[in-house]
């Protein structure tokens, strides 16, 4: 019978995982170490994304093999979500400290945003664009190969 | 959400690691803090050392046009069906001659600097960034014969320049010598040194020592190659052409595709191409694939070999007649990639590409 630990996310709801899951995260890891193991906050995870970041771990703890073909496939079918979605499992991996899913979720942005010109990208990560005209100009004449 | 996500640098970094090259030198424009970020030193460092954990992406080209100074890149994925324009950086002055390019690197030469026969660059394509090198001086090995740039990100953040010097003619024995003397010379971009590597050789004249290809530790010319790890001159395996064809006219190209090397055989009179694949030096070469060129009639140059995105879809890249075209290599077909004839540029019946100017780029952001 394994150890439980309690997930509290940040609106209340209580998380219940096998410890095997919870030391995936190495927060989570260094807080059981420290001997905290009843009820662990983290407030800066919602329900859902939490409930998103429990399926991943638990799917590792059943089997990490890369060459696992299921795997894959579980991973391809994980980062199908909508874009805000995936950019809070990317601070929610950074904030729990999983470094294969934040691996995970960064290449998928990082896909999803290679082909995008620069105007798309500020649309995405909603950035102003603080060069004048003609800066953004000489950049574009400059590499104009790149940007065919 | 978003806001957070650009917001925090570390973050942004971690998914712009993943991003690739040619995708980053355009994203330079998205804000001042990406463009920061993005020509970092430690930030291209970095860049370059996740790249090496990825497959490797096929090859684009820099094209340059015969008998003029444009060059025009063509990327790997044909995405984009014409030819772009490339400008060098501006701090390159003068006419350039490129002597060798490697995984993404250029070794190039300035023509109007202060001494344009001992002032080299080694180039990035990608982020434009050139660093000087000297060459060094030598009473008796006077003559640059060849000077070829050895780089793979793969094996390592660091580049050498090999180059093979020649004694001058000796006056006093014959008049006209089939023979040269000649030593091996390496640069080391770590210590920004020049080295003597393995014992002078004597080797015929008509042995070229430019455009070498650097596969499996050696730098591969057509009539032989030379062995980093030995710093010895060695002979690769003898290609036998299949009987009945005639070698008039071939003209050959080594390339290195799919770890392998290829020698690309294009014989004109029977209308063929034949392309023999290279395991490693200690095997033997086998003949992988035929390609048909009946339609062609005009000169055809060889640009490229490219994998392509999926399995079976390995293409041969040509220039002929004003188009670019890719030869398949495992079915019997052709196709028409760009077509040059509509640029201002174009010049009827003309190679104007050559397989000699077809450079490859790989797109990284290596630092030199």
């Amino acid at each position: 019978m394994s150890e439980k630990i309690v997930l509290t996310c940040s609106d209340g709801t209580e998380f219940v995982v096998d410890e095997a899951v919870a030391l995936q995260s190495q927060t989570l890891k260094h807080m059981i170490e420290d001997g905290c193991a009843d009820n662990i906050p983290v407030p800066n995870v919602t329900a859902p994304i939490l409930a998103k970041v429990i399926e991943y771990c638990k799917r590792h703890v059943a089997s990490a093999d890369p060459n696992d073909a299921d795997l894959k496939s579980f991973y391809e079918d994980f980062v199908k979500v909508d874009q805000p979605t995936l950019f809070d499992l990317i601070l929610a991996a950074n904030y729990l400290d999983i470094k294969n899913l934040l691996d995970l979720t960064c290449q998928t942005v990082a896909d999803m945003i290679k082909g995008k010109s620069p105007e798309e990208i500020r649309t995405i990560f909603n950035i102003k664009n603080d060069f004048t005209p003609e800066e953004e100009e000489q950049i574009r004449k400059d590499n104009a190969w790149a940007f065919e | 959400m978003e806001i957070t996500i650009a917001d925090n640098e570390d973050l942004l970094i971690e998914i712009l690691l993943w991003v690739p090259a040619k995708s980053l030198i355009r994203f330079k424009s998205v804000c001042k803090r990406w463009l920061t970020i993005i020509s970092s030193h430690q930030f291209s460092n970095q860049h370059t050392l996740r790249q090496r954990s990825r497959p490797r992406q096929d090859s684009s080209l820099l094209l340059r046009l015969t008998e003029k100074s444009n060059y025009f890149y063509l990327q790997s994925s044909f995405h984009v069906q014409k030819l772009v324009p490339y400008h060098f950086s501006p701090t390159l002055v003068g006419p350039i001659t490129i002597w060798s390019f490697s995984n993404g690197l250029f070794l190039l030469q300035c023509r109007n600097t202060e001494d344009p026969f001992k002032v080299f660059h080694v180039y990035n394509p990608t982020t434009r960034q050139s660093r000087k090198i000297l060459l060094d001086m030598n009473d008796v090995y006077i003559c640059v014969v060849g000077l070829n740039l050895v780089f793979d990100p793969q094996e390592s953040p660091h580049y050498k320049v090999l180059c093979v010097r020649a004694a001058k003619k000796s006056s006093s024995f014959l008049c006209r010598s089939w023979w040269r003397h000649c030593q091996i010379e390496i640069y080391e971009s770590k210590t920004s040194s020049w080295n003597f590597c393995g014992k002078p050789f004597v080797a015929p004249r008509s042995l070229q020592f430019d455009h070498g290809i650097y596969w499996k530790g050696g730098i591969h010319w057509e009539g032989g190659y030379f062995d980093l790890q030995d710093c010895a001159l060695r002979n690769r395996p003898r290609i036998i052409v299949p009987g009945d064809t005639g070698t008039n006219r071939l003209r050959e190209n080594y390339m290195e595709y799919n770890g392998y090397l290829h020698n690309i055989a294009h014989f004109p009179e029977e209308k063929k191409i034949m392309i023999f694949e290279l395991q490693n030096t200690s095997s033997e070469w086998s003949l992988k694939y035929r390609i048909n060129v009946d339609a062609v009639s005009g000169p055809l140059s060889v640009l490229n070999i490219v994998r392509g995105e999926e399995e079976g879809d390995g293409m041969l890249v040509v220039y002929e007649a004003g188009k670019v075209r890719g030869y398949k290599l495992q079915e019997n077909c052709v196709k028409e990639l760009i077509d040059f004839t509509v640029d201002p540029l174009y010049l009827d019946a003309s190679a104007q590409f050559t397989s000699d100017r077809a450079l490859r780029l790989n797109e990284t952001l290596a630092p030199v």
